[in-house]
């Protein structure tokens, strides 16, 4: 069945952010017209975006809190985490939504020094951060062991571009090698040509997804494929 | 060694090359080795652009980065925090993300504050704070400060504020540097800013990061601190010329001990992956 | 506010969706182009039926972006038919999300494609999940997931920071067949070094028209090549034109490099 509501809004926001983009006028959109829409549209689109968001984090929490509310309440396998994940997000919700240890009131800041949530910040969310982030370390090292392997010309190419660049980007790799010239020249010239044909690439694709949206070809977004 | 012990190079358990790092990593934050560093054709810009600008000309450092990046980043915000304070350029914090608040209050906590106890907010420096927007705040601050931001995060109006005197629009700035992890940061304030404004614009990243990067050097960037080598080398541009001024090992010279570390190790793994390679591929080759 | 972009590029990105327009116009007319196929797309297959025959469910992970990156739209885009592929051979699809819209979006293109293959009445939607805003609290989650579940597919579609190879590492250490496709150029060294197949750049745009096999979408490759076409041109006539302008002097050849100048030039 066409449905075909979402597929205008779509289509007709687009043109007008794409007209924006390129026609704006300067003001704030207050100017009344097509011109003063159009800036308007401009500059408060982002932000509506940015209120639907929110409003979805809704649906989002609501979801989180029914799966594992599931999964605790019938004991299914590994419901343990579930409880873990339900304790902790009830509890930062709490904790921000009360302001609790901080300046209180509509006002009053939830980031404060003072306040729980920043504590909750600065003693659990950036350890556990940092710990993740400390694991790519690790995966880099075991990646790099397995990729890096001279079995075809092309891979020989790529190992010996690797080994100047992993030892150019230390000061041991300077001094003994001089490696640092060599790997600077490999980031500037043959690594930047591959990342323009690459930016090139990329943006003609989203030309041509946007173009399939706007035409309500494109499939999963509301319009049917046809 | 026989030749199934070389051919098992090739498929080393990668929990022993966790361990080995592990071990490596561990004993060089023990030790603390410390590799001067020079400053690189990429770093040198950056430096001579803030040493250029006349006292009192505002500077603006976006820091797009969470803690989990602050390892890289933070040295780089430190180190041009120093040198701002040095040079009396009164700088302007802001961020495209929200943990941005959280990342200048450090600076403020360990550098700004232990260091330079008689700079004052509002005159040396200004945190205006994140605020959501990405690309679309850059472009709005091209024309505008105070489109977005009301007031600094102590809620001061922007126009009561010393260190934003001078200072409209991105314009204004003698130099904006985004730090950046990622998005938005600064392929942001490439494309929507320094692109189309006409203020110096630079940049410091990740390392993983860095190769994005390189296509705009020097035409959009002036300058790329890339890493934390990137940030070794603008702390040696500082202590080459500031020597009494500053720290004698900062926080990214220090930290380039433990990397150069994990660099080596990594790459004798490599190194013993392929031995295991090519003396396996011989003995197949001798076995026909 | 002044305008972001000026007229020169309005009239590049006028050209580019004129070219792409034309390559559906054709496809439409019986004009079908001939597309290569893209490796990542056969190893899809190839991975949801080892995956269903093990009685091992596939895992699809829409990057970590929300519904305004174009990536993540793509990523949606190619859910579509890979939910299809999954709900024809009677297989279990998980779809971990970090964004509320996502999950919502994911869903709708989930119960299409369950509802493509006849298998409506298969498809529940808690097998779309959100997890977490937090990409780091999302990437250990869906880690610990593969870890318990052992998927014997995973796919890795849309837009991705450090958690790229967090989660390709997490797939590779239970074995299964592992497909990725971002056009962060960040993240490709890590999924070409974790992962069986990478669909690079433009093809992550161009893999839902690939494995749709619809004509008119086909033919909105023909534009994009067509576009990259005159991009070379530019290119390869600029940079002559620049040089022998350089070396000899010539008039003409001068302002024939400054007119592209201008219509290149952002500021």
């Amino acid at each position: 069945m066409k449905r075909p509501t979402p597929q205008i809004l779509l289509t007709g926001v687009a043109l007008i952010l794409v007209v924006a983009a390129f026609m704006a006028p300067p003001g704030d959109g207050s100017s009344g017209g097509f011109a003063g829409a159009v800036t308007y549209a401009d500059r408060h689109f982002s932000s509506w975006f940015g209120i639907l968001a929110v409003f979805a984090f809704l649906l989002g929490g609501a979801s989180l809190l029914r799966t594992h509310g599931r999964r605790v309440r019938e004991r299914k396998a590994d419901w343990h985490y579930s409880a873990v994940t339900l304790v902790s997000f009830l509890a930062v919700l709490i904790v921000g939504f009360l302001k609790l240890g901080g300046p209180p009131g509509l006002t009053g800041d939830p980031t404060d020094a003072s306040s729980w949530l920043t504590t909750i910040f600065d003693s659990v969310l950036s350890p556990l951060h940092a710990t993740l982030y400390s694991l790519l370390a690790f995966y880099v090292a075991s990646a790099s062991y397995r990729a890096f392997r001279a079995r075809s010309l092309e891979t020989s190419v790529l190992l010996g571009a690797a080994l100047i660049v992993l030892l150019g980007r230390i000061p041991v790799g300077v001094t003994l090698f001089r490696f640092d010239s060599l790997s600077l020249w490999l980031l500037k010239v043959p690594n930047t040509a591959g990342q323009r044909a690459l930016m090139i690439g990329v943006a003609l694709g989203v030309v041509a997804l946007a173009v399939r949206m706007v035409l309500g070809l494109e499939r999963g977004r509301g319009g049917d494929g046809s | 060694m026989s030749g199934s012990r070389f051919e098992a190079l090739q498929s080393i358990d990668r929990r022993w090359i966790f361990l080995a790092l592990a071990v490596a990593v561990i004993a060089a934050l023990v030790v603390q080795p410390v590799f001067r560093d020079s400053p690189g054709e990429l770093v040198v810009p950056i430096f001579a652009a803030i040493e250029a600008l006349a006292p009192g000309t505002p500077v603006l450092i976006s820091l797009d980065y969470s803690p989990s990046s602050a390892p890289e980043l933070e040295p780089m915000a430190a180190a041009l925090t120093r040198h701002c304070l040095i040079r009396g350029l009164p700088v302007t914090y802001l961020s495209l993300w929200p943990t941005g608040n959280h990342m200048a209050g450090r600076i403020v906590e360990r550098v700004i504050g232990p260091e330079y106890p008689d700079a004052v907010e509002g005159r040396e420096w200004v945190t205006l704070g994140f605020q959501a927007g990405g690309e679309l705040l850059v472009h709005a601050l091209l024309d505008s400060l105070g489109s977005r931001f009301a007031a600094d995060v102590r809620g001061i109006p922007l126009i009561e504020i010393p260190a934003l005197a001078q200072v409209t629009g991105l314009n204004d700035y003698g130099i904006v540097v985004s730090l950046s992890a990622g998005t938005p940061g600064l392929k942001e304030w490439v494309l929507y800013g320094g692109d189309v404004g006409a203020f110096p614009l630079a940049g410091g990243c990740t390392g993983v990061g860095a190769p994005q990067f390189f296509p705009y050097y020097p035409r959009q960037l002036l300058g790329l601190m890339a890493a934390l080598k990137g940030a070794a080398e603008y702390e040696a541009a500082l202590n080459d010329d500031y020597a009494e001024r500053v720290p004698r090992v900062m926080q990214a010279t220090r930290g380039m001990g433990p990397q150069t570390v994990a660099h080596l190790v990594i790459v004798a793994f490599i190194l013993l992956g392929n031995a295991g390679l090519f003396i396996g591929e011989r003995r197949k080759r001798g076995r026909r | 506010m002044s305008p972001v972009h000026g007229w020169n590029v309005a009239l590049m990105t006028l050209v580019l969706v004129t070219l792409v327009a034309i390559g559906i116009r054709r496809a439409r007319h019986g004009h079908t182009a001939a597309v290569r196929t893209l490796p990542g797309i056969a190893t899809i297959e190839r991975a949801v039926a080892t995956s269903v025959a093990a009685g091992r469910p596939v895992f699809f992970v829409p990057g970590s972006r929300d519904l305004d990156n174009m990536q993540t739209v793509a990523a949606v885009a190619l859910l579509e038919p890979v939910a299809a592929m999954v709900a024809e051979r009677d297989g279990r699809l998980v779809v971990p999300t970090n964004r509320s819209m996502v999950m919502e979006a994911a869903r709708t293109a989930c119960r299409k494609g369950y509802a493509d293959a006849g298998c409506a009445d298969a498809w529940h939607d808690d097998q779309v999940l959100y997890i977490s805003d937090d990409p780091l609290g999302f990437v250990a989650q869906v880690d610990g997931m593969i870890v318990r579940e052992k998927p014997g597919a995973c796919f890795f579609f849309g837009f991705f920071a450090s958690e790229s190879l967090l989660l390709a590492e997490g797939g590779r250490q239970v074995g299964a067949i592992q497909v990725a496709g971002t056009a962060s150029p960040v993240q490709l060294p890590f999924f070409v070094a974790a992962c069986d197949d990478t669909l690079m750049g433009e093809e992550l745009f161009a893999a839902s028209a690939s494995l749709s096999g619809d004509a008119a979408l086909l033919g909105s490759l023909r534009g994009q090549d067509l576009g990259k076409m005159v991009a070379v041109s530019l290119l390869v006539v600029g940079g002559i034109a620049a040089t022998v302008a350089t070396v000899t002097g010539w008039g003409f050849v001068h302002d024939m490099a400054g007119v592209l100048d201008v219509l290149l030039e952002t500021r």
